[in-house]
């Protein structure tokens, strides 16, 4: 659809706007990362029965500010083995996708009305939009129609600074790590886009902004019954969590960058603000996950408008209240699990989310079809759907159930062929 | 269920609240705490005296001699007779411990023949440069009270110097229990004096309760021998 | 039976050790052959140099003889054919355990106190053989603790065991019976006689072989333990016998002296002086900086460069006008670059390591050399010429004691007074003022009777000496008041009548026969080099015609001749027997430059003072009497800025502008091979490994001219003789700066034979009064059987009088007049 205010002729007040846009988003985006570290530290002290930061500023708010102050002012050291010109380019591979994908994440906006087309599904109005001097626009830095398609690529992208930092490093930790962080980025990918497509075959564009109107129809109170957490069958939603997790390095799945594991992973031989790029990069895409979850399942800034404030603050509001609770599920994460070791990472991401992904997808895709009564399974599109349903069921857990079985069978004739003896991935407990 | 207990339990932790201690270095007036220290802790060396105000320190070089981390330095001189220090005929002339090395393992209070080193249980005695590193004999001897000396860098709370003198171990050197408990020099300051530790020979029973003979308040010395006679009808223990 | 070396192993023994079939030598006693052969059996009292007693009954070990098994002291018993020895049996271990266990019951818990605790045989033994607890309860015996024996030793009689080593060296090895057993039964104790302190010269022997510490130095006491000390073997410098030593240092500093068994030189004794010098190298005097008279007239510290620079001026001119005194305490590679330096950088031949008090040097140097084992034989015969050995050398004292004493050998001594060998010599002659020659003659031949000596005890020496068998002869310069001529003279009559005689110079001052190896004399280059004509390699100016003695050198200096005299580590004004001589000569000179290390009399006078590095801290090799090598190793740093004397001769070489050649001991050892003939042969490297070092080429088959013997000067009938030599403690600058040592020296007191005190009248008094020349003095006097008739003895070097006030340079005797004093 397009923002608003660049529907018709763009004028220097557009491109004003957009700049300012920009502007205020990197500004929001830095200070949200800010505190985002400081959230992590305090929680992660708090569920481990300790204090946290409390030195600096009131409450240690103003830790991560003194931290970074201190890497700035630290040896900037290049190691001599290291390819100079790729090291010194990699930190921004990293930082610059970061940014790049907060810009298609709708921040705020009034989606209290919800009112979408029957038949075609799209909202009838333009809801969400503000206008700022006198144009209107919507609370994002750009509404791209291929946003997610942008996301992914987005960090894609990320993945070439890893691989960079640690290939450029001239060293083995971080060759090391920046090989496993790559494989396992690209193998994450595959899960988080397959979960990401049951989102879009719900929803039915790549568009952020229509995503957020197809979750927000139905508004006020009763519109989360149309967000695509339960529409999707929450597996999905369960799926990009894990996936996106791995995507962004947190535990459990930080082995790469573990200091008991691999030094620093491909970031050991960073220093001063080279590894305060990475460390920004990564709490930004921290941030940028947890919005997108937010976007992608939860109906993003979509919510009740409740009064007193204008409609679009409670947009932000409600985004911001859900993002906190998703930026505190990574750092329960982050708390609880024990890391994850590289093969059974491995084995989690080929063995399970993708093929739970794809055939909740094929499973998702056939309901669709079916109700739109094309089959002669059953008279009526419900039965059509329930047939399909069970059917896809019953078909997933037959192939999962062969997966497993072949999963198995491989593990023992890996061990067999290396000498080693297989045990039982299962203790049986003795009966009293 | 299993992974999803453990969110469970690291929630639970929020309500609980944090365990940390405020503990300020000295400088956090009410808010600086200190956990408790057990009670054998290794911390700072003291040399002792004996009641009469003698040093119990002979100088024979036996602390400096098992150190394994060398850093004790110990020269005996003979005792000036006119105003001998220790009893007998040689005293410490020079002892001084370098904190840098020590590892607090306490085999030199283990091999001291006279009680005179033993450990304190302050550890907080942070200095900032060597000189301070090395304590003197001056620095070590305790006061004619018997309390440890307290230097400018030192953070103590009241209570803390007790507990210097010697240690009595729960066996003697010969393994045999008679000995276990029995004080093996003449007396001391007193100035915080451990009981004697509990023998193998009564497990049970605490050492606190035991008189110079071993003996507790009921009589009983843990080795058979009542200190009174048995009477049938004795109801009390 | 001592272990001496067996003279002809013939067949071994064969025993059986604990089931294993061995050969012991013949007379081997049962302890040493388990020794060789592995198998430690404690002990106590058992010491390999002194007769066994088996008083401490510790190395009971079950023998059978051919009789059954029983317990027997194999300290005692001589291995027999076909013995059978088990030291690993019960009834062995149950008799190890009880004896400690009866040692223990009155060993009193001193461990931590005792400076034995550490190295203790009682503690070593108590912890492998003895019982683990103790069952004693009673009270233990209590005597008061310790008791100052004398001033270098301590007793602590409730640690003794009773194992008599004390009391037997004391007796048998040193010959000062001043410690022995006192009551008997368990109130056996070891005490001194009442009013007599054990001031043997050997004391300090005792503490080093009592098992427990019942004797203590006073000089060691407290001062560290065996965990703290750092070890070196090293030789001492102290005399002529070069000891062996082990250097012990803790925390930089000499804190212990010990002695090394070396079988060539000293069995593991040390005098009290060797022992206890080393606090010289402590003393707070030591000048550690060098020092210069600047433009005022006082000694100021200044730069090594610019004294350096000074001393390099002061040597740049005629040669014939500089003169070197001293040398004896270096070690033999200072002694090298020295010797370089004046003889072959300045080109001066005025230059003697002995000052005054000793013989030509080519005597020392090309008379046939021989060893203390082989002067020392079983049997042997042995002549001595000179001083008291026990004074002078002691270690060489204890070996000729032990040769006469146990193993037979013929003492046949010519002394101006009885000696500490006197007693148990063979036959002791008392050489008359200038007599010695004509008494030697007598030796060999009836020429004539000699005044003051029976003709019976000629006619015995003639008879003992009336062998193929060759004998040794021990000669020294027995009187500073007497020309040292007569000595020569007597030694000519010797090597004339006996040319297989072979001889051992008693010279005074340490490393004196290594100064003399490497040019310290008049006459001579390194190696006992003769000639100068052919020069030396690398030395460029090699002097053309002999120099001049210390003698002459004062001489010379006293008439104005001599402008530079360097004293290395010398002291002519309190050691030349000369007073006024060596006074003249100070006066005489223009710059002194003193190489030194502490402050003396006659470096006071030095303009120009460089401090070297001493004992303990040098890094070198000393030659002993004998001519053989050994290791002389540093311990501690020097204090200061003091350097070792090789670097000051190679510094002011170059300030000289030569290159000496040698930057590192190992560069100059090489030189020192390469340049004397003596010493091309030697192993520098397996010197430290060497048991025994290794001896010089000393073959030197000269053709010695000696003159006729001069006659015996006349003496006045009113004079008594004057006798001078040296003690062992006396005013030496070591022994004042050594703490403990300062204060045994004896205050001067002359001694006269007992005939000579009932003559005089002296009876009832204490002083006399000697006249000579215009010198009259009051001294205490000494009725001693020693001194012979018309002879007075008065050492020199003792505080109240400096005897050399009355000698002469030169002249062939002194005598004084002796009167009652107004002093009484």
């Amino acid at each position: 659809m397009g923002d608003p205010y660049l529907q018709n002729e763009v004028d220097i007040g557009d491109v004003g706007l957009a700049v300012g846009k920009a502007v205020v988003a990197f500004t929001v985006l830095l200070v949200a990362v800010m505190l985002m570290v400081w959230f992590e530290r305090k929680v992660v002290s708090r569920l481990q029965n300790r204090i946290g930061p409390n030195v600096a500023g009131p409450f240690g708010l103003l830790q991560t500010l003194a931290d970074g102050l201190k890497l700035f002012f630290k040896e900037d050291i290049i190691p001599t083995n290291s390819d100079r010109f790729v090291f010194k380019l990699a930190p921004y591979l990293s930082l610059v996708p970061a940014f790049l994908t907060f810009a298609v994440i709708p921040v705020a906006g009034d989606f209290s009305g919800g009112q979408v087309d029957a038949a075609t599904g799209l909202p009838l109005e333009r809801p969400g939009t503000v206008t700022i001097f006198g144009r209107e626009t919507f609370v994002q830095v750009a509404d791209v129609p291929v946003g997610i398609l942008f996301f992914l690529a987005m960090s894609s992208l990320a993945v070439y600074g890893i691989m960079l930092a640690g290939w450029s490093s001239g060293s083995k930790y971080p060759l090391l790590a920046s090989v496993r962080a790559s494989a396992q980025a690209i193998s994450y990918e595959a899960a988080l886009g397959l979960s990401l497509a049951a989102v879009l075959l719900v929803s039915g564009s790549l568009s952020t902004i229509d995503i957020v109107n197809t979750q927000a129809a139905g508004g006020g109170f009763g519109g989360f019954t149309r967000w695509n957490f339960i529409v999707t069958g929450f597996v999905p939603f369960i799926v990009f969590v894990i996936a996106g997790t791995a995507e962004l390095n947190r535990p459990p799945f930080d082995l790469v960058e573990a200091e008991q594991e691999i030094v620093g992973g491909f970031h050991t031989e960073y220093s001063s603000i080279r590894f305060a790029m990475f460390f920004l990069a990564e709490f930004m895409n921290t941030v940028t996950m947890g919005a997108l979850i937010v976007t992608l399942f939860f109906g993003g800034p979509a919510g009740p408008n409740l009064g007193i404030l204008p409609g679009w603050l409670w947009g932000f509001v409600w985004f911001f209240s859900k993002l906190l609770f998703f930026l505190f599920m990574f750092v329960w994460f982050r708390a609880t699990l024990p890391r994850l070791r590289y093969d059974q990472l491995m084995n989690l991401g080929w063995k399970l989310l993708i093929p739970i992904s794809l055939g909740w997808l094929l499973l998702l895709a056939g309901i669709r079809f079916a109700r739109t009564d094309e089959l002669d399974f059953a008279d009526s599109a419900i039965g059509n759907t329930a047939i399909v349903m069970l059917v896809g069921v019953a078909g997933l857990m037959v192939g999962g159930l062969l997966l497993s079985m072949a999963a198995r069978a491989a593990r023992t004739d890996r061990l067999e062929n290396e000498g080693l003896v297989a045990v039982p991935t299962r203790v049986l407990v003795e009966e009293e | 269920m299993g992974y999803l207990q453990g969110f469970a339990v690291t929630l639970k932790k929020i309500a609980e609240g944090v365990t940390t201690r405020g503990y300020r270095g000295g400088r956090g007036g009410d808010a600086d705490l200190k956990a408790p220290k057990p009670e054998r802790l290794h911390g700072r060396h003291v040399l002792n005296k004996y009641e009469d105000g003698m040093e119990k320190c002979i100088g024979c070089e036996l602390c400096a001699g098992v150190c394994p981390a060398s850093c004790i330095y110990v020269r005996g001189a003979e005792n000036p007779p006119e105003d001998p220090k220790s009893p007998g005929e040689r005293f410490g002339y020079v002892y001084e411990i370098n904190y840098l090395r020590c590892i607090h393992c306490d085999l030199c209070v283990e091999a001291c023949p006279t009680e005179a080193i033993t450990e304190t249980k302050l550890f907080e005695f942070s200095f900032t440069n060597r000189d301070d590193a090395i304590y003197t004999k001056d620095e070590l001897l305790v006061g004619d009270d018997g309390a440890p000396q307290q230097l400018p860098w030192e953070d103590w709370r009241p209570g803390e110097d007790e507990y210097t003198s010697g240690w009595m171990r729960a066996t003697a050197p010969s393994g045999k229990s008679e000995f276990a408990g029995v004080v093996g020099w003449s007396g001391e300051l007193g100035y915080g004096v451990r009981a004697p530790e509990r023998t193998d020979a009564d497990p049970i029973e605490s050492a606190s309760n035991h008189d110079e003979h071993g003996h507790d308040e009921h009589g009983h010395d843990g080795h058979g021998h009542d200190g009174h006679a048995h009477d049938e009808q004795d109801g009390d223990h | 039976m001592t272990a001496t070396e067996p003279t002809e192993a013939v067949t071994g023994v064969p025993f059986t050790l604990n089931g294993k079939e061995y050969e012991a030598e013949q007379g081997e006693l049962l302890i040493e052959a388990c020794d060789r052969n592995g198998v430690h059996i404690p002990r106590f009292c058992y010491h390999k140099r002194m007769k066994p007693v088996g008083m401490c009954r510790m190395c009971l070990v079950e023998v059978d003889t051919g009789r059954g098994m029983k317990l027997e002291p194999s300290c005692m018993l001589p291995v027999t054919p076909e013995m059978k020895v088990e030291t690993e049996s019960e009834a062995t271990k149950a008799a190890q355990d009880g004896v400690l266990e009866l040692l223990l019951t009155n060993h009193p818990l001193d461990c931590p106190v005792c400076d034995k605790g550490g190295e203790c045989p009682l503690q070593d033994n108590a912890y492998a053989f003895g019982p683990g607890e103790s069952r004693f309860v009673e009270e233990k015996r209590h005597y008061e603790k310790p008791i100052p024996i004398s001033d270098l030793v301590h007793l602590d009689r409730e640690r003794c065991i009773l194992c008599d080593r004390c009391t037997r060296f004391a007796s048998d090895v040193a010959g000062d019976p001043l410690i022995h057993f006192i009551d008997r039964g368990s109130s056996t104790q070891v005490n001194t006689f009442p009013d007599h302190p054990f001031s043997s010269y050997f004391s300090g022997n005792t503490v080093q072989i009592c098992p427990v510490g019942a004797l203590t130095a006073s000089p060691y006491r407290f001062k560290a333990r065996p965990w703290d000390l750092d070890t070196v073997e090293s030789t001492a410098m102290v005399d002529a016998t070069g000891a062996r030593v082990l250097l012990q240092s803790s925390q930089n500093e000499l804190v212990r002296v010990l002695g090394v068994d070396s079988d060539a030189v000293n069995w593991g004794w040390l005098s009290d002086k060797e022992r206890f010098i080393y606090q010289a190298t402590n003393s707070s005097s030591r000048i550690t900086e060098p020092m210069a008279r600047g433009g005022g007239q006082e000694l100021s510290p200044v730069r090594w460069v610019d004294g350096l620079s000074s001393a390099a001026r002061a040597l740049q001119i005629d040669p014939a006008r500089v003169g070197v005194i001293g040398g004896a305490r270096l070690t033999v590679e200072s002694q090298y670059a020295w010797a370089k330096l004046i003889k072959g950088v300045v080109g001066s031949d005025n230059l003697d390591a002995q000052i005054g008090d000793g013989l030509p040097a080519v005597l020392t140097l090309g008379l046939p050399r021989t060893t203390i084992a082989q002067a020392c034989a079983p049997g042997g015969i042995i002549v001595l010429i000179g001083p008291d050995p026990k004074e002078e050398q002691p270690s060489l004292y204890l070996r000729i004691r032990h040769a006469v004493t146990e193993e037979g050998a013929t003492l046949i001594e010519v002394t101006p007074r009885a000696t500490s060998l006197s007693d148990i010599a063979t036959v002791s002659l008392r050489s008359g003022p200038g007599s010695i020659s004509q008494l030697v003659a007598n030796f060999f031949a009836e020429v004539g009777s000699v005044e003051g000596v029976s003709d019976a005890a000629l006619a015995k020496v003639r008879s003992l000496l009336n062998t193929d068998d060759p004998i040794s002869v021990l000669f020294g310069r027995g009187n500073l008041a007497e020309s040292g001529r007569y000595t020569e003279d007597a030694l000519g009559v010797i090597r004339n009548s006996r040319p297989n005689a072979k001889f051992l110079p008693m010279l005074r001052r340490g490393n004196v026969v290594g100064a003399l190896e490497m040019g310290f004399s008049p006459g001579f280059l390194p190696g006992g080099v003769r000639n100068f004509g052919a020069g030396l390699e690398n030395w460029p100016d090699v002097p053309q015609t002999t120099g001049k003695n210390c003698d002459g050198i004062l001489r010379a200096a006293a008439a104005g001749e001599i402008d530079t005299l360097v004293l290395l580590g010398a002291d002519p004004l309190d050691d030349f027997p000369d007073s006024a001589l060596a006074h003249d000569a100070f006066d005489g000179v223009d710059t002194v430059i003193a190489v030194d290390t502490f402050m003396t009399a006659s470096s006071r006078h030095a303009s120009i003072f460089f401090p070297a590095a001493m004992f303990g801290e040098v890094d070198g090799t000393f030659c002993n009497l004998e001519g053989r090598l050994s290791p002389v190793r540093a311990k501690v740093t020097p204090p200061g800025l003091c350097r070792p004397d090789w670097m000051i001769a190679a510094e002011i070489g170059s300030q000289l502008g030569f290159d000496m050649g040698f930057a590192t001991l190992a560069e100059l050892r090489a030189e020192i091979s390469s340049t004397a003939f003596s010493f091309a042969k030697v192993d520098w490297a397996a010197l430290d490994n060497a048991e025994d070092g290794p001896l010089l080429e000393l073959d030197r088959d000269w053709d010695l001219e000696f003159g006729e013997p001069a006659e015996p000067p006349v003496v006045a009938s009113y004079g008594m003789r004057l006798i001078v030599d040296r003690k062992l403690w006396d005013l030496g600058t070591m022994t004042q700066e050594a703490g403990h040592l300062a204060s045994l020296s004896p205050g001067a007191a002359l001694h006269f034979s007992p005939t000579d005190v009932q003559m005089m009248d002296l009876a009832n008094q204490s002083y006399v009064t000697i006249d000579h020349g215009d010198i009259s003095f009051d001294l205490p006097f000494v009725s001693d059987h020693r001194v012979p008739p018309r002879s007075a003895w008065l050492p020199a070097r003792l505080p109240g009088f400096d005897v050399r006030k009355l000698l002469s340079a030169g002249r062939s005797i002194t005598s004084v007049r002796v009167r009652t004093s107004e002093a009484n």
